[in-house]
This record gives structure tokens, C-alpha cells and sequence, in this order.
């Protein structure tokens, strides 16, 4: 009681600065904060300019190098001319991400030197998270959209000062296309190797005058990703493995002036196989399923209460369902056994509501104010069923017992321009929940921004609750606490064009109380232990030459735990490189590299009798015309030289053999064309 | 479940943001982004119209007027310092009426002119290769070839077609794409 009573002081004290600040401030001669300069308005292509609010807001519309993180930005054309095919593809080149590829049903995604189940990952579309609800983490893969996507921002360091838990690496925010000009849409097939398919469509109209306008798109891909049957998967699983995913995407959206209704909805029918090793197992590697569904809905509304205030209101429904076809694994312990096909089901359903009000105290304070609440039902766990048969279907598993959680939020961010290149950034939020209790995560920034210069001191922090279900695994522990990270980062960079840009980013993360598996004999339990500590550093660069764009980037990382041992499945080096050659408008040449230097796996991999995963050199490309009387082609190649590589593995499988050579061919067409001309 | 909370560090971060405000609070520098926005734009449209007669002519110079009184003018003018516009030098000067436009490849109406003032630059504009461009509610229809206008915190712009199709220039549909179009009142 006397904690909760000072963590309410605490947040009283710090509204009222924050409110004192604001009264302070709106009383001086403010004469304007905005670090927008002409010059970068001239950079801006015209769409970007259309971007831009008149009013800049934390949590809505900022300047990167206004934004108290280090964040880097995947931009629809990057997408298009990179051919980028699912959302680890597009992170590949990325300084700072490196990846558990189990080619399955899930593939992981480790940022700044972090491992996890993507649950220290957030993963929002369109600002709604989409990470599954009963585990926390999302699901990598194929299922998302590519040719929806406007640009991927994906934000660095701990952030849960604005987004709460589950944002403690970072965050990928991918922001899809909006209903805006006139009829445009396009259609799109793609063919390719290992049973690569892809079709998709949109279809988009915004009338100005009305203010209303719409766009739909719908995806349907496929694909057998790797081959990885027999040798070729390190003797894991037999020759007739199958290896399949099957995904579904639909969205829509409808603006009606300051209203915005919204959906989306992603299926992911996978087989389940990678997950166990069926070579000298009971598993078998056929029939399996893994089929999870997400569905977002949400009712966004916007309205500007005079100069000074901005209401942003969301009400949201989330959905991340193991739907009850699944079929998690099939057994079969002998040959003169029946075998078991085992079915899974996970419901589970979210609801919530965010009311941000931006104030524009003055031209040299912004302040940002929050509050959310959500009401979520979550499974206790899966529910199965068995069909004692590897042959036979199980029935699908009763809706297993819902948990019913709660949850309080509200946070504040304070933005104030100390002089024309300085600003500071502070801000808080308190979560509070039905499950894991209080939690305060604060921040704070100073920027510099000068010409060409931008420079970044900040201090985050960030928690990523347990799961409801952690409390009870195995023998449970109901005094489980969040595991919480705090980041000290600096970062440079310098803009000297649209030319030429560089930048580095240096940070320590110290993740505390890391739950870790604890097991005595039989009993085990999920317990606060362990720590992470993460050295990093990542610089990175654009420069166009002429015709040709070149990026490259690299990454130190050096992650180690309590005891001073470094972390298995990070490697301390990576790297990327890459050019694309403009001809003229329409032809277009991508060549992209990525090195992953050596990196140890949690366990001796059968193999090679050691842990250690060699480091890798690869390189894709693509070849793109573009608007050849609105038709796009595009041939693109992954793995050019067909290279063996692995990633680690966490499970039994001793290391997970990557995709070999892949080839696709992609043939768009677009209506504007088709518009143009009517 | 109630957890403890880094009340030191909490109270630090407050001590700073009193301080820091207090300190530098009436240290504020200027500028107006509406009006830098709008310039943006106008620099766009060049990129999207044609001159046609300024193609025959041998002008090192490509002349801007501006018309009107508030930011819009000196954002114009800091945007377009040291920069060219069909590859041409750019010349920006302030004018206080229609007879002043002559020889200019756009003006710039910045806030609301006068009733008399408005009709001078519609007549002494009409059917000329000038692409006039204004900021003020039902502008667009009275006769300004583009008018910039604020809806929902964004910028968004109105194309006359009617005043466009008089003058010559030619629009890349690109920039009709994201107009709301509309015709002279008659």
C-alpha cells in the first residue's frame, strides 16, 4: 500500500512539472520550435511533403532526427526494387538485427544482441500491435503484405515509456498505404523455386473533396522455402518432410473525413515440422498443420481542438488465434505403434482503447499525453486432442479455460526545444495490470541538431511483463516480476545531401531480472535470474554516386550474461552491403551482401561435435523494369552462389540449414495506367 | 503483485526537465512550419508544370512575384535562396500590384488581398503563362490556377481547371492526381 501511494506521488509530481513547464513556457515570448529547415523540405519528394503535419507530435508524425531513438526506415521503393519477399527479408539489411531462421511454422528475429520467442520485439501495424497475445511475441514470416506497405520504421532500444511491455529491443512499426489521389491499385503475380508463389491486389480512391476514400488489398503467398530434406537438412528429417506455408492477408480501410475504420487480417497455415527432429525420434514429419490467425480491427479518430491540441482516439479489437485445425506434431514411437496426431487450440481476444491528446504548449514545448485501457481473454493454455492415430485427424480441442486480465495505462511525453539545436525529451508511462502489477518506465533525451549534425544522448527503459500462463508453468511462481531493460545510447549522424548520410549508434542495454527456466529434479518453474548485458555499436551509411545508390552498414555486438558469458546464437559482427543502379526510371539493378561473422549454438550440434556455426557471406539480387506501359518485372535471386549456411537453434535440432538458391520471377500490373488513360 | 519504482532517478528526471525549462525557456528561435510547408510545395509544383513560352525564351532567369502580407513570402524566399527552377536563376521580388507582375513565371498571393486587388491579377493573369498560386479559402474558384489549403493538420491543395486550361501551362496528371479540382464560379 505505501508503495502504490508513492508511485502515485511520484507520477502527481511529474504531471505537475510537466503541467508547470507547459504554463511556464506558453507565458514567454515563444517564437517557434521547429527544427524543419528548407533544406529538408527540398530533400522531401513530394509524397513525403504531403506527410508532413503542419503540427509534429510524439507518437504520431516526427523528423527521425527528432525522434529520441535511433531508428532506421524501410521505404515502399526499397521494398519494390529489393523484391523484398517476407518481413525478415526486408530487416535483412538492417545494422543491428540478426535471426533464428527454424524455416518453419515461426522464424525469430534478435535485435541489439537480445534473444527471445520475438517477444522483446514490438510489432505494430499501423501503430496496433499485432504480436500474438498469449505469448507476447509475434510471428515472422511470410504472412505480411509487402506491396500494402508505405515504409517499416523500426525504432531501436527500449521504448516502453510509450508503447509498455514487450518494447524493450525495439520496435517495428509497419505503416501500410493510405487511401489517397485518385483510382490507383495494382495486381501482381510471382513464381519462383521451392513452389514460391504470390498473388496480390489493391485497389485504392480518396475524393478530396469528400474527404473520403478507401483502400483494399488482399494477398494469398506460398511457398516450400528451403529444401531441406534429408543430407540437405543436416539428416534431421527424412525425405518425404514437408515443408509448406501457406499464407492469407487481407486489409481494408475506409476514411470518412476524421474517422477511420479499418481491418486486417493475416492467416498462416504452416506445417509444423522444423520444430522436432523426426530422423531417430518418435516425430514424424507429414500431416502436421500449424494454422494461427490474426485479426485487427480498429475505429481511429482524429480531430484538432483548436491550434493547440490534437485528440488521436483508437479503439481496437485484436485477435491472435491457434486456430482449433491445428495439429501440432504426429508421433509414432514404433513401427508396430498406431502413432498420434495431436491437435491444438488457442483462442484468445483483445480489446482496448488509447486517447492521446498532443499539446502544442508552445512552439517550443510539445507534450504528449496518454491513456489506455484494454480488457484481454486469454487461454490458460492450449487445449489438445489426440487421434491416437498418425493417420487420423484429432477432433478439434474445447475452447480451453480463458483468463480475464486488465489493463490501466497512461503515459506523458514531454518535447521542449531548450534552444533553436536543443531539445529535450522526457517522459513516463505506469502500467498497471490485473496480472503483473505496477509498472513505471521512464525516459529521457537531450538532441542536438546542427546543419548537417544530429546528435542523441538518451536514457530508455522498458519491461516486458510475464505472461499469465508463465505464473503457472510447471510448479508456477506466482512472485514472478517483468524482466526490465535500460539503455544508455549516443548517436551521431550527418546528412551532408540527399547524397550522402552516415551515422553510428552506441549503446549499453542491461536487461535485469530475465526469467529463465529453473528446474529441480522434476519440478520446474519459470524464475527471475539472469542478466543480459549488450555492448553495441552500429554504423551505417547511404551515398549515391551518379546512377548507383550504395548503403552499407556494421554491427559490433557483444552480449554477455551475469557470469560474464557471452550469449549463443549472436554473432559479434555482421554486416551489409549493397548498390542499386538506376539506368533511368524504369531499369533498375539490385546487388545486396550480408556477412554473419561465427556464432555459438546453445548445444553440441550432432554434425560437427561442436557448437560453433562458421560465419557466411552472401549475396541476392534483383533485375526490375519498371512502368513498361504499367507493367513491372522483376527476376530476383536470394542466395546467389547457393551457399550452405545455418542458423542456430534452441531445440534439439542442432542447427537450421538456411534456404538454398531461390529465383522468383514477379509481374505487376498497375491500374494507374489503366486510369490515366479513362 | 505491486512492484518497487526508481523513485531517485524519477525525482532526477524531474529536477532536470524544472531546471532545464526554467533555464532556457525564453531562449526560443523562429519559425513557421505551415508556411515552410507551403513553400515546400510551391517548390514541388514547379517540378510539375511546364512553361511552354519559357522554353522559346533565352531568360537566365526565372521570376517569382509575391503579392500579399504574412510568413508565406519569407518562407518562399529562404526556400528558394541559391536554387534553380528550370535550370534557371531564381528571382523573388515583392509586389504591391497587378501591374508589377509582368515577366513573372508565378505569383505567389500570400494571405487575402483586397476584393479590387484580386480582380487586377485575375484580369492581368488571365490566359498568360503565369501559374498563380494562393493560399485562401474559395481562391481556387475565383480564379487562381492553385490554391493551398489546411485539412486535418495536413496541407492539401485545389487546381482550377478552367483558370489552367486558359493559361497554357501544361500540369503533370501527377499533381491533378492529389488536387481537388475545381471550376471558376460563373
Amino acid at each position: 500500500m505505501k508503495q502504490t501511494l508513492q508511485i502515485h506521488k511520484t507520477i502527481f509530481v511529474v504531471f505537475c512539472s510537466v503541467l508547470f513547464i507547459t504554463t511556464f513556457s506558453t507565458t514567454l515570448r515563444a517564437q517557434g520550435s521547429d527544427t524543419l529547415k528548407p533544406k529538408d523540405i527540398l530533400k522531401m519528394s513530394f509524397t513525403d511533403l504531403m506527410n508532413q503535419q503542419v503540427i509534429t507530435a510524439s507518437k504520431t508524425e516526427q523528423q527521425i532526427k527528432n525522434v529520441a531513438a535511433t531508428v532506421q526506415v524501410i521505404t515502399a521503393e526499397e521494398i519494390k526494387i529489393r523484391g523484398y519477399f517476407t518481413l525478415e527479408d526486408a530487416l535483412s539489411d538492417l545494422p543491428g538485427i540478426q535471426f533464428r531462421n527454424i524455416n518453419g511454422f515461426n522464424s525469430y528475429v534478435f535485435m541489439r544482441g537480445a534473444t527471445s520467442q520475438n517477444n522483446l520485439i514490438l510489432l505494430l501495424v499501423d501503430g496496433i500491435q499485432i504480436n500474438e497475445l498469449n505469448s507476447g511475441g509475434f510471428y515472422g514470416g511470410g504472412q505480411f503484405n509487402l506491396a500494402d506497405v508505405a515504409r517499416i520504421e523500426v525504432v531501436y532500444g527500449p521504448a516502453s515509456a510509450l508503447y509498455g511491455t514487450n518494447a524493450v529491443s525495439g520496435i517495428i512499426n509497419i505503416i501500410t498505404k493510405k487511401p489517397k489521389g485518385k483510382h490507383d491499385g495494382h495486381v501482381s503475380l510471382l513464381g519462383g523455386t521451392f513452389n514460391t508463389g504470390d498473388g496480390n491486389f489493391s485497389l485504392r480512391n480518396y475524393n478530396a473533396k469528400k474527404k473520403t476514400g478507401y483502400y483494399v488489398s488482399g494477398m494469398y503467398k506460398t511457398s516450400n522455402k528451403a529444401d531441406l530434406r534429408g543430407a540437405q537438412g543436416d539428416d534431421n528429417w527424412t525425405e518425404q518432410m514437408e515443408n509448406f506455408e501457406h499464407d492469407l492477408s487481407f486489409s481494408a480501410k475506409v476514411v470518412v473525413n476524421k474517422l477511420e475504420i479499418g481491418a486486417v487480417y493475416q492467416e498462416k497455415k504452416s506445417s509444423n515440422t522444423t520444430y522436432y527432429k523426426s530422423i531417430g525420434e518418435q516425430y514424424l514429419d507429414r500431416n502436421s498443420l500449424w494454422d494461427i490467425a490474426f485479426l485487427n480491427t480498429y475505429l481511429k479518430y482524429h480531430t484538432s481542438l483548436g491550434k493547440k491540441w490534437e485528440l488521436h482516439s483508437t479503439l481496437y479489437n485484436r485477435n491472435a488465434t491457434v486456430k482449433p485445425n491445428t495439429i501440432d506434431h504426429v508421433s509414432k514411437a514404433t513401427d508396430s505403434t498406431a502413432g498420434d496426431q495431436v491437435g491444438f487450440y488457442r483462442p484468445n481476444h483483445l480489446i482496448g482503447l488509447e486517447n492521446q491528446i498532443n499539446f502544442k504548449a508552445s512552439k517550443s514545448l510539445m507534450v504528449v499525453l496518454g491513456i489506455t485501457g484494454e480488457i484481454e481473454q486469454l487461454s490458460e493454455g492450449f487445449s489438445v486432442t489426440h487421434s491416437y492415430s498418425e493417420l487420423i485427424a484429432p477432433p478439434p480441442p474445447p475452447k480451453p479455460d480463458m483468463l480475464h486480465n486488465q489493463l490501466l495505462s497512461y503515459y506523458v511525453q514531454a518535447d521542449f526545444n531548450i534552444t533553436k539545436e536543443l531539445s529535450f525529451i522526457g517522459g513516463l508511462r505506469h502500467d498497471f495490470s490485473s496480472y503483473y502489477g505496477n509498472v513505471i518506465t521512464p525516459r529521457t533525451g537531450l538532441l542536438f541538431n546542427k546543419n548537417q549534425f544530429t546528435t542523441k544522448l538518451l536514457y530508455n527503459t522498458a519491461f516486458r511483463a510475464p505472461k499469465p500462463w508463465d505464473y503457472h508453468y510447471g510448479i508456477g511462481n506466482s512472485m514472478l516480476r517483468p524482466e526490465k531493460m535500460r539503455s544508455f545510447e549516443f548517436v551521431f549522424s550527418y546528412t551532408l545531401n540527399n547524397k550522402f548520410s552516415m551515422g553510428t549508434s552506441v549503446y549499453n542495454n542491461l536487461i535485469r531480472n530475465k526469467l529463465t527456466l529453473q528446474s529441480n529434479g522434476s519440478n520446474f518453474q519459470w524464475v527471475n535470474k539472469d542478466r543480459l548485458n549488450t555492448f553495441g555499436i552500429e554504423i551505417y551509411g547511404k551515398f549515391l554516386l551518379q546512377r548507383v545508390l550504395f548503403y552499407a552498414n556494421y554491427t559490433y555486438t557483444n552480449s554477455y550474461d551475469q557470469d560474464g558469458i557471452s550469449i549463443p546464437e549472436i554473432s559479434a559482427q555482421t554486416a551489409n552491403a549493397g548498390a542499386t543502379y538506376s539506368y533511368n526510371t524504369h531499369f533498375k539493378i539490385n546487388l545486396r551482401s550480408h556477412y554473419i561473422g561465427t556464432r555459438t549454438n546453445p548445444y553440441v550440434i550432432p554434425n560437427t561435435g561442436n557448437n560453433i556455426i562458421g560465419d557466411v557471406l552472401l549475396f541476392s539480387g534483383s533485375i526490375s523494369y519498371f512502368d513498361w506501359n504499367g507493367f513491372d518485372i522483376q527476376l530476383k535471386i536470394n542466395n546467389i552462389f547457393n551457399t550452405k549456411y545455418f542458423d542456430p537453434s534452441n531445440l534439439i535440432i542442432g542447427r537450421y540449414r538456411q534456404p538454398q538458391r531461390t529465383v522468383t520471377l514477379k509481374v505487376t500490373y498497375n491500374f494507374h495506367h489503366l486510369f490515366s488513360k479513362s | 503483485m505491486a512492484k518497487s519504482i526508481p523513485n531517485s532517478s524519477i525525482k532526477l528526471w524531474i529536477l532536470i526537465v524544472l531546471s532545464v525549462g526554467i533555464f532556457w525557456s525564453n531562449r526560443l528561435p523562429a519559425q513557421n512550419r505551415e508556411s515552410l510547408l507551403k513553400a515546400g510545395y510551391i517548390e514541388k509544383f514547379t517540378h510539375f508544370v511546364e512553361w511552354p513560352e519559357l522554353q522559346q525564351k533565352n531568360d537566365s532567369v526565372f521570376k517569382i512575384v509575391v503579392m500579399g502580407e504574412n510568413g508565406l513570402g519569407q518562407a518562399v524566399k529562404k526556400l528558394f535562396k541559391g536554387i534553380k527552377v528550370k535550370n534557371r536563376k531564381v528571382e523573388i521580388q515583392f509586389i504591391h500590384s497587378a501591374d508589377e507582375i509582368n515577366h513573372a513565371m508565378m505569383l505567389i498571393i500570400t494571405g487575402e488581398l483586397s476584393r479590387n486587388q484580386l480582380q487586377d491579377v485575375l484580369t492581368y493573369t488571365r490566359g498568360r503563362q503565369i501559374l498563380t498560386i494562393s493560399e485562401s479559402k474559395g481562391y481556387a474558384k475565383k480564379g487562381i490556377i492553385i490554391n493551398m489549403f489546411k485539412e486535418n493538420n495536413y496541407i492539401r491543395y485545389e487546381i482550377n481547371t478552367s483558370t489552367l486550361a486558359q493559361s497554357g501551362l501544361k500540369i503533370n496528371s501527377l499533381l491533378l492526381n492529389y488536387a481537388v479540382i475545381v471550376k471558376t464560379d460563373d
